[in-house]
């Protein structure tokens, strides 16, 4: 395999409704977020992959060479940085002045709390099913799963399949 | 400076570790699988382990169980680093066995301050490690040079000589031997003559005997480009451990291998300081690099000594300056002048003197 310039592989943790997939990704200059809404493809490679079940997602299950993952029903992606997600403009729409808002999200097993940036106030029609992209960038994350709420999660951010979302609230400045 | 292993199957990782970890004064060795790393680690070899979580034949996690299973290991630092960075992945390090958990990715300061930690975290391990000795090591060390190290080292050895116990005095100075000068002693051989490999059967040949019965490695006449490597150190002091109840170590004014594995290896480094500025604060930047050398502050005995009838700073800005009183102050003593120039060390001639009597009185780590 040829390994181009602009190509990067990041440690990643994807979670499905039920697992946790540990291991490296190789993405282009769009970062996480140019992958994980490209349109052309439906599917995420992940080199290296470590499989864990969401009740115990230290314990390692299985290592795998090469995991394919269907980009429709994984639910979000941590990353240790933030620049990972892909370069600003890609991320949330263009150089403009942004505000943080903390915001809480829930899917059918999770609960997420974060920070999303928006250039006016939080429009959650927007947010959910404006544009083209499938997944969106949440920062300063900690979330749970409902199953399992005694075991969080956190990350500096998370690209969140949006589709999958089924409520969203804006939270006072603070209680994200 | 620590050895480190590092267990990592990341074969982009690996060298990256390796570079990190030289330029931060450490001295890695890599191991791809678990494997492969709990047999380096049973060498005895390293003072802390670095464990990737995610490898492909046995997980990190494992490796940590199994380290901890081994009497020969039980007791190693252990600091795993990983991509997997929640609190069910540092909870389940911790209960695996491991003193400490780094996410990737990190940064050198951030490593450093884990191994640090880890090597704190776990003293009693490095007193006998790496070279594994049954004789006590002491050190004596003055980074800023002309504060007397030679003399207290010299009546240190011949305290402990006149209690009864076999002593060996080492002199590490790689500029042209004072404690021969001291003890007016014409060696023979030197450390510059050991082979790398030594034991208590063949380690006597390289010795120079005092008239009182104490025993000196040496340093060359004649100051040397050439270094006494780590490991001619490591298995001189295994072999000497072995024939001697006391090792003194007249250490070299400076970190190279050999000082660095004295103090790591000594119950205790006796830090060596007159009373101005200057001594000040090579004392208190010596004893930070003690500490990233996983030498534990109970290890360091601060040793104030009066070189000259000047009464220097006063104690309150010594203890100012270092953040707590010297362990041992030494009195300045004019008998030692004349002690050296005839050749006989005070210890031997005249013990009753102040400076004999303060060495005497020291409290050292058992």
């Amino acid at each position: 395999m040829t390994m181009l310039a602009s190509h990067i592989t990041i440690n990643t943790d994807f979670f499905s409704t039920t697992h946790r997939i540990s291991g490296k990704v190789q993405m282009g200059a769009n970062g996480l977020l140019g992958l994980l809404n490209d349109v052309n493809t439906s599917l995420v490679e992940v080199d290296n992959a470590y499989l864990s079940r969401l009740a115990e997602p230290s314990k390692i299950e299985a290592h795998l060479e090469r995991m394919s993952v269907n980009k429709h029903n994984l639910v979000f992606v941590i990353v240790n940085r933030r620049e990972d997600l892909g370069p600003v403009g890609l991320a949330r729409g263009g150089y403009t002045h942004v505000t943080s808002v903390p915001v809480l999200f829930t899917t059918a097993v999770y609960e997420i709390r974060g920070t999303v940036e928006t250039t006016s106030k939080l429009d959650a029609g927007a947010l959910l099913t404006g544009g083209t992209g499938k997944y969106l960038p949440v920062y300063k994350v900690s979330l749970h799963s409902t199953l399992y709420p005694e075991t969080p999660f956190t990350g500096e951010a998370i690209a969140l399949n949006r589709t999958l979302v089924e409520t969203l609230a804006a939270l006072p400045k603070g209680k994200a | 400076m620590a050895n480190i292993l590092v267990v990592d199957d990341d074969p982009d990782l690996r060298p990256l570790m390796k570079l990190t970890l030289m330029k931060l004064g450490h001295t890695p060795a890599l191991a791809a699988r678990g494997e492969e790393g709990l047999a380096a680690a049973r060498t005895g070899q390293y003072h802390v382990v670095i464990l990737d979580v995610m490898m492909p034949d046995m997980d990190g996690y494992e490796v940590t169980r199994r380290l901890r299973a081994d009497p020969s290991t039980q007791d190693l630092p252990i600091l795993i680093l990983t991509a997997r960075s929640q609190s069910a992945d540092y909870e389940a390090a911790m209960e695996a066995g491991a003193d400490d958990h780094l996410a990737k990715p990190f940064n050198a300061d951030e490593l450093n301050a884990k191994i640090i930690k880890v090597l704190k975290g776990r003293p009693e391990r490095h007193s006998t490690s790496p070279a594994t000795s049954t004789a006590r090591v002491l050190a004596v060390l003055g980074l800023r040079g002309g504060v007397g190290v030679t003399t207290l080292a010299v009546t240190l050895a011949g305290t402990l000589l006149r209690e009864g116990k076999r002593v060996c005095l080492i002199d590490l100075s790689p500029a042209g031997g004072p404690i021969a000068l001291h003890l007016r002693l014409r060696p023979a051989t030197t450390w510059a003559d050991l082979p790398n490999a030594l034991d208590k059967n063949t380690v006597g040949q390289y010795l120079t005997s005092h008239d009182s019965g104490l025993k000196v490695l040496a340093a060359p006449p004649l100051p040397t480009r050439k270094p006494l490597t780590g490991d001619q150190f490591q298995s001189a002091l295994t072999a000497l451990g072995q024939a001697f109840d006391e090792i003194v170590v007249d250490t070299a004014p400076l970190l190279d291998d050999a000082t660095s594995l004295a103090v790591t290896a000594a119950k205790q480094t006796l830090l060596v300081f007159t009373p101005e500025v200057g001594a000040l604060q090579t004392t208190r930047s010596t004893v930070r690099a003690l500490i990233s050398l996983g030498v534990t502050d109970v290890k360091v005995g601060l040793m104030l000594n009066h070189i000259s009838a000047e009464s220097g700073l006063p104690m309150a800005a010594v203890e100012k300056a270092l953040g707590r009183l010297p362990d041992v102050v030494v009195p300045f003593d004019r008998a030692q002048t004349a002690a050296l120039t005839q050749g006989v060390p005070l210890v031997f001639a005249q013990p009753a003197t102040p400076l004999v009597a303060a060495i005497s009185h020291l409290t050292l780590n058992a």
